[in-house]
């Protein structure tokens, strides 16, 4: 316990560091969202295609791990449909909740993985990031074309979304890098690997700058009910598509790990565009974010 | 030759970049500012200090790799300042010259040194650095002061020299380093992760920072600062450096400080305090370019 909460605090350190900066105005509100975009459009995908090209990835169980990994998604979210019904949300409010319930935060992870499993940890992780990253937003989005019909993207809007989705893309260039054994090229490796430094501890702060803590005192049921869901629930179900799919070690305490952290804070952007309750989505995010530093390594040392 | 060339060139790329970021507007330039402001003021420092702290400097000959890096600072900077009267230049234009001569990049220095020689490589740049940005600082102020076109407040900037966050850093970590302490565990990494982002940002910054108008605009004075700069600076430094006897990885670094071109920090000190601010745009734009050569064959050839 005390070993992951080590391993983990740092990061949430910079989670910290990043919100009193924001809070403090230090930075000005011109350098967060172009430091998202460099992170998102740059340094993350950066970081995922040396990873992946560069991994041993032979020996590695993909597809149980795939498995465990959406089938943990899907059932959350027939458990997100049922709590709508408890909870009598309207649309806007349940897309909200869904997406906190089953979106990830990938910075959180990464960064969690590289922390306690070294450069093993980070591959299955990013491999974790190339599974879930394109089945969760196309269900958020779905989800939002399904629930708040205004807004709704049409087929070609959606796949569209998927198409330029960066993460996706690094995520098939990695690969293909790897499977077709070119690896990374003698002066591209290094020159991604300076960049590729910076999206962890970047995103990190990105993080913690988008945090709202006044939108706490508003905070409801369905924000601790999103939270309650994805921080202790989520991560038992994850555990249990593990076992049924015969997932285990490392690469299960990964699935889990990622099924641990709280939302992926691109979610409030999403609902912001497709007509979801981005308020709630700033809560539900802050609050999971908070709660994270103390389930995530509660759960981590049950998993492992 | 290669190996040095293939630590070079990627900090290059990453400058590169930078200037096509702000150039397409994908960054514009508020965001630099500010991440200006961001890697000086805390990644930086946050580097330096889990650097300085970590690196095993045992069996790194210091001071003479102290003197090799200082003594043709101080020899160019006192010549420029001799032959001030003999020089077809403006009072502005010479500050700017001045500047380029004699206060490097240390973000290319870092970056060279941590890909060839990791921490320690780091860490003995952060001491070329300790003692030599307050010296810099004093005498590009006092130029500025004796030649820039606005007067300058003294005192406020001999504070500000006190308290430039990348000395009191390099300052912190050697006293760590001495005294054979680490921060605390959870500090600990949290300043090594946060110290991760200082490089890359600071390079890509660096790059925002090039004016390829301003050097295309800037007359001879750019060739000659450029000249000084890059070849007779390391020069000098390698002669002092082989007259005592410097060897391996710190005669490498003294070059390397010694080589890079000039700051671009110098820039916003121009602009501040009445120097020629285009030309120290043209000038760094220029070294920093023509250094892409000159760095990895001085190199190569002296180290």
């Amino acid at each position: 316990m005390i070993d992951v909460a080590l391993a983990i605090l740092p990061i949430f350190a910079m989670i910290g560091l990043g919100y009193v900066i924001r809070e403090r105005g230090f930075l000005g509100e011109d350098f967060w969202r172009p430091a998202e975009r460099l992170t998102y459009f740059v340094l993350f995908p950066i970081l995922i295609v040396e990873t992946l090209a560069g991994a041993e990835l032979a020996g590695l169980t993909v597809l149980p791990m795939a498995a465990a990994t959406i089938s943990a998604i899907l059932i959350m979210t027939l458990v997100a449909l049922a709590a709508r019904k408890v909870l009598k949300l309207g649309g806007p409010g349940f897309t909200s909740l869904y997406q906190g319930v089953v979106r990830m935060n990938t910075y959180i992870g990464l960064a969690t993985a590289a922390a306690l499993w070294n450069a093993a940890g980070l591959t299955l992780a990013a491999i974790a990031v190339a599974i879930i990253v394109p089945t969760v937003n196309v269900l958020s989005v779905a989800a939002l074309a399904r629930f708040v019909p205004a807004g709704a993207p049409s087929t070609t809007q959606v796949a569209g979304r998927l198409a330029r989705n960066s993460l996706i893309l690094a995520c098939l260039i990695g690969i293909a890098l790897n499977l077709a054994g070119i690896g990374l090229p003698p002066v591209a490796a290094p020159t991604l690997d300076i960049l590729g430094q910076a999206a962890l501890p970047l995103g990190l702060m990105a993080v913690g700058a988008g945090l709202d803590f006044r939108v706490m005192r508003e905070a409801a049921h369905p924000v601790f009910a999103a939270t309650g869901l994805r921080l202790l629930a989520m991560p038992a179900i994850a555990a249990l598509t593990c076992w049924a799919f015969d997932v285990q070690g490392l690469t299960a305490a990964v699935v889990i790990l990622f099924s641990a952290t709280p939302t992926a804070t691109s979610a409030y952007i999403l609902a912001r565009q497709l007509g979801g309750d981005a308020g709630m989505m700033a809560g539900i995010t802050t609050l999971q974010t908070a709660a994270a530093l103390v389930t995530l390594p509660l759960v981590l040392t049950l998993a492992t | 030759m290669s190996q040095t060339l293939v630590a070079i060139l990627p900090v290059f790329l990453v400058i590169a970049l930078g200037n096509i970021f702000r150039r397409t507007g994908f960054l514009p330039m508020e965001f630099w500012a500010a991440v200006n402001r961001l890697t000086f003021n805390v990644l930086v420092p946050a580097l330096l200090i889990s650097g300085l702290s970590r690196a095993d400097l045992a069996g790194t000959n210091i001071g003479p790799m102290l003197v090799a890096v200082t003594v043709p600072m101080l020899g160019l900077a006192g010549l420029l300042w001799v032959l001030r009267p003999a020089m077809p230049v403006s009072g502005p234009a010479f500050t700017s010259v001045y500047q380029s001569v004699i206060r490097p990049n240390a973000y290319i220095a870092f970056a060279v040194a941590l890909s060839l020689y990791g921490q320690t490589g780091l860490s003995a740049v952060a001491l070329a650095l300790a003692p030599t940005v307050p010296l810099v600082n004093l005498f590009s102020t006092a130029v500025l002061a004796r030649h820039g076109s606005v007067p300058a407040g003294g005192s406020s900037i001999i504070r500000q020299v006190a308290r430039n966050p990348l000395v009191l850093a390099s300052l912190f970590g050697i006293g760590l380093q001495l005294a054979g302490l680490r921060l605390p565990p959870i500090v600990d990494e949290t300043v090594a992760i946060a110290g991760q982002a200082a490089l890359p940002l600071a390079l890509l910054s660096v790059g925002a920072g090039l004016r390829i108008k301003a050097a295309l605009a800037a007359g001879r004075a750019v060739l000659g600062a450029s000249a000084l700069r890059l070849l007779l600076m390391p020069l000098l430094t390698a002669a002092v450096a082989y007259a005592i006897g410097l060897e391996g990885m710190p005669l490498f670094i003294a070059i390397l400080f010694n080589g890079v071109p000039a700051a671009t920090v110098s820039y916003v000190m121009a602009r501040e305090m009445g120097g020629d601010a285009p030309l120290m745009a043209g000038i760094i734009t220029v070294q920093t370019a023509l250094s892409m050569l000159t760095l990895p064959v001085l190199l190569a050839l002296l180290a």
